[in-house]
């Protein structure tokens, strides 16, 4: 979407106004509604399609394999995909860079959850396809992530836990799957228009703000990766260090409503 | 059909290989003289070099060296030069960054910190005196290397790894603001940054205003220590830059 | 120049040089020096105490530099109609009678250091960087393709100043004169940019943007041919691709052309539409720009 100046400079205005009057009527802190759908693959352990009201989707799938953790540390492996995008366009990689540095084994996600033996882990692997977006996906593709891991189902393992000694390999139940239950992080984006935050902003905001900020949201706490990010080209300025500082009340403030929100689809 | 090779000037048979001259480069070697020995990222000796590649707009040298690892990168501007495509009111930035001869980090790492180290730029070039151009940025790391450490368990080497690239950053954002100023690229100021455990904020108006934030490790326990530190560190930057750039110009405060 | 005001004698990037008003009351005269941002300096809003200030920042390093500009009628006129300057006219009128007051305009600017004593083409590539053609400059092309509506041309060089309607040859015989020689040559930065690797900045001339009379009547390859030197005027930054340009008034067209379609020797203008070869006498048709 490409907006006139004349638009953009009241648009600017009027977000940048206190409070913010954003162009659908949103409140700084809501999020627009979207749709979720998951489980419906069924060749993966999980999946699940996002909807935005603009008209953004995109789909996860979520499929698993048997390593030796010994030989694997990164237990989980994000793959991105964007309609219309070249696999190694900017976008892309930086988006798969940064997901994988969200879903780190360690400070994003319990690595012990995915152990199988002493010997072997599951490895996860996230496929993220963007079937269209109009603003920043990130948000979006985090939620997708979340719900889909939130509903993938493993195969039960019915060998000895202690491998060690024995080598064998693990064999697992004919029909039983166990819940995989790890609390995968959320990413929040925000928009930084003059001295105003908002939540999730749509592409026409976007295109007048004059930064963003990528926080990412685990268990309960503001946890690392955090980014400033240039939501567009032509209207990037510095930003207050209140602003920051803002921006990580604003997201600590509502974000265990967008986690229960989620949690309870 | 005509597939000849355009960016390939040949010379002639009997060419021979150019020569450069002694470039007189004006270098300054700082070594911190800072007198709060008590944090280890401190004592870090930065070296400072441009204009030094001629065929290029503007060129930086950013070397630094601490008691943990040395790094050295160079970085070359080339442009204003003319895009083509669609009409563009003001300059479009686009930086590279090539691992040197050490494969050490993967490609879509690289492309993140470009594509963050593109939003800072874009908020310190005056974008708006380059129509229809392009100002391309390109940042090689020649070596960056690990220092040898003694005693360290495989945990903390793991999170070591992780961290560098957010320890390289602000020597990014150094060295391309220095290109950019020896290039002639009108900037709005001199950006640099400080790196505080993975976390590493760019400044610019003397610390009043953010323009780049990334965060690497870590929770979010002291925002307002790590803003102090990292500040800090820019105003060291910021001012052995600005002294760099005074001596290399020949120009006396 | 006194202005009361004491300025930084180098800048670099993000160095405060000035306010954008001083005052100082000079033999009971008000003089208002209102500062305007030159080439390597930009208008910034700062935050200082919870107070909004705007100051002009230099852009560049170098040397500050500041001159008095004089206004010419036609835009005091404009400043007029501004409000916020029309609003401050009214502020003057009521307290004329008390003291006079003078607006001086002084253009700061940034000007890069150059070593004299290495001339080297980097710094006029330094000088390309920042003198992007703009509208009303003055652009040195070579003609690459024709046809029938239009000329495509690749911009070589911008000129530093837009020349005078009268080439800028006075009374007294002095001024900028036509890029071919003289010290017209002095005010062309050549850009860096190869015309080898397609960097540089491409323009059109439409044929009815070739010369001012008789318009609708230009035939294309009467006036260039490809691989003349043409000396042009921006008229609009154009599209993506490319500049507009015009070479519609005497001062501009061919400078440079070579007899035969480039296999010849250089030929000099005769008249307005005619060039010669003196090896051969051959002539050959083109819109010369007016040669000295």
């Amino acid at each position: 979407m490409s907006l006139s100046v004349a638009e953009k400079s009241y648009l600017y205005d009027s977000l940048a106004s206190t409070p913010s009057i954003r162009p659908d009527g949103r409140l700084p802190h809501q999020f627009r509604p979207i749709e979720i759908f998951t489980d419906f693959l069924p060749s993966s352990n999980g999946s699940s399609r996002i909807i935005a009201s603009d008209g953004s989707e995109c789909i996860v799938s979520i499929k698993s394999k048997v390593v030796d953790h010994s030989v694997e540390s990164e237990l989980i492996q994000v793959d991105v995909d964007i309609a219309g995008q070249r696999d190694d366009a900017l976008v892309v990689e930086t988006m798969t860079s940064l997901l994988n540095k969200v879903l780190k084994s360690g400070s994003g996600i319990d690595s012990s959850k995915l152990q199988l033996t002493k010997k072997y882990s599951f490895k996860i692997f996230v496929d993220v396809l963007v079937i269209s977006s109009y603003s920043h996906p990130v948000s979006l593709i985090s939620f997708a992530i979340y719900s889909a891991l939130n509903s993938t189902y493993l195969p039960k393992l019915i060998s000895a836990f202690d491998d060690l000694e024995v080598e064998e390999l693990p064999t697992f139940h004919d029909y039983d799957m166990i819940k995989l239950d790890i609390n995968p992080p959320l990413v929040f984006i925000l928009a930084i228009v003059g001295n105003n935050m908002l939540l999730d902003p749509a592409a026409n905001e976007s295109e007048v703000a004059n930064n963003g900020l990528i926080i990412t949201w685990s268990n309960g706490k503001i946890t690392s990766p955090i980014r400033s990010i240039a939501l567009n080209d032509s209207n990037v300025k510095g930003l207050k260090p209140n602003l920051l500082k803002q921006g990580f009340a604003m997201v600590e403030k509502y974000a265990s409503d967008v986690v229960r929100s989620l949690e309870n689809l | 059909m005509n597939v000849q090779d355009r960016r390939r000037l040949l010379g002639p048979a009997a060419a021979k290989p150019m020569a450069f001259s002694n470039t007189t480069i004006h270098t300054l070697e700082n070594k911190s003289t800072s007198a709060l020995p008590k944090n280890s990222e401190c004592e870090q000796e930065l070296s400072l070099h441009t204009g030094f590649i001629e065929n290029c707009n503007g060129s930086a040298l950013v070397e630094s060296r601490d008691a943990k690892h040395q790094t050295s990168l160079i970085t070359a501007v080339y442009g204003p030069r003319s895009i083509r495509g669609s009409f563009t009111s003001q300059g479009t930035i686009s930086i590279q960054l090539k691992n040197g001869l050490l494969e050490k980090y993967n490609t879509n790492e690289l492309k993140e910190v470009s594509s963050f180290l593109m939003g800072i730029f874009n908020s310190v070039v005056n974008l708006s005196r380059y129509p229809k151009s392009g100002i391309d940025i390109f940042v090689y790391l020649t070596y960056d290397k690990e220092l040898q450490n003694k005693c360290l368990d495989d945990e903390s080497q793991s999170k070591q790894i992780f961290s560098q690239i957010s320890s390289l950053i602000p020597h990014c954002i150094t060295s391309i603001t220095l290109a950019l100023v020896d290039a002639g690229i009108e900037l709005v100021d001199m950006a640099a940054a400080g790196e505080v455990c993975g976390t590493v904020v760019s400044f610019i108006k003397n610390g009043e205003e953010i323009v780049g934030f990334w965060k690497d490790n870590g929770d979010n326990e002291d925002l307002s220590g790590c803003l102090d530190r990292c500040k800090e560190q820019y105003i060291r930057h910021r001012d052995l830059m600005i002294s760099c750039l005074m001596k290399q110009k020949n120009l006396n405060i | 120049m006194a202005t009361g005001f004491e300025f930084p004698r180098i800048a670099y990037p993000g160095k405060l040089i000035c306010p954008q008003y001083t005052t100082e009351n000079r033999n009971g005269d008000d003089i208002i020096f209102n500062y305007v941002c030159g080439p390597g300096t930009k208008l910034l809003r700062y935050e200082h105490n919870g107070a909004q200030l705007e100051a002009i920042t230099a852009t560049l390093i170098g040397t500050v530099r500041c001159d008095e500009e004089k206004r010419t009628d036609e835009e005091e006129e404009r400043e007029a109609t501004n409000p916020s300057t029309e609003e401050e006219k009214s502020v003057d009128k009521s307290s004329s009678d008390v003291s006079k007051r003078i607006v001086k305009f002084i253009r700061v600017s940034v000007v890069p250091v150059t070593n004299n004593d290495c001339k080297t083409s980097k710094d006029a590539s330094n000088d390309f960087a920042n003198n992007l053609p703009k509208e009303g400059d003055i652009v040195l092309t070579r003609v690459t393709r024709l046809s029938l509506q239009r000329a495509n041309v690749e911009i070589l060089a911008v000129e530093d100043k837009p020349s005078p309607i009268d080439s800028g040859v006075g009374s007294n015989g002095m001024g900028i004169i036509a890029a071919s020689g003289g010290s017209g040559a002095a005010t062309f930065s050549v850009s860096q940019a190869s015309s080898d690797l397609g960097e540089t900045f491409r323009g059109i001339i439409r044929s009815q943007d070739v010369r001012s009379t008789d318009r609708d009547r230009v035939k294309v390859i009467d006036c260039f041919k490809p691989g003349d030197i043409v000396r042009a005027q921006v008229l609009s930054l154009g599209d993506g691709t490319n500049y507009y340009l015009t070479t519609a008034r005497n001062d501009l067209g061919v400078v440079f052309a070579r007899a035969a379609n480039g296999a010849g020797g250089l030929m000099y203008a005769t008249d307005w539409q005619m060039m010669t070869s003196p090896a051969t006498g051959a002539t050959e048709k083109r819109k010369c720009a007016k040669p000295f």
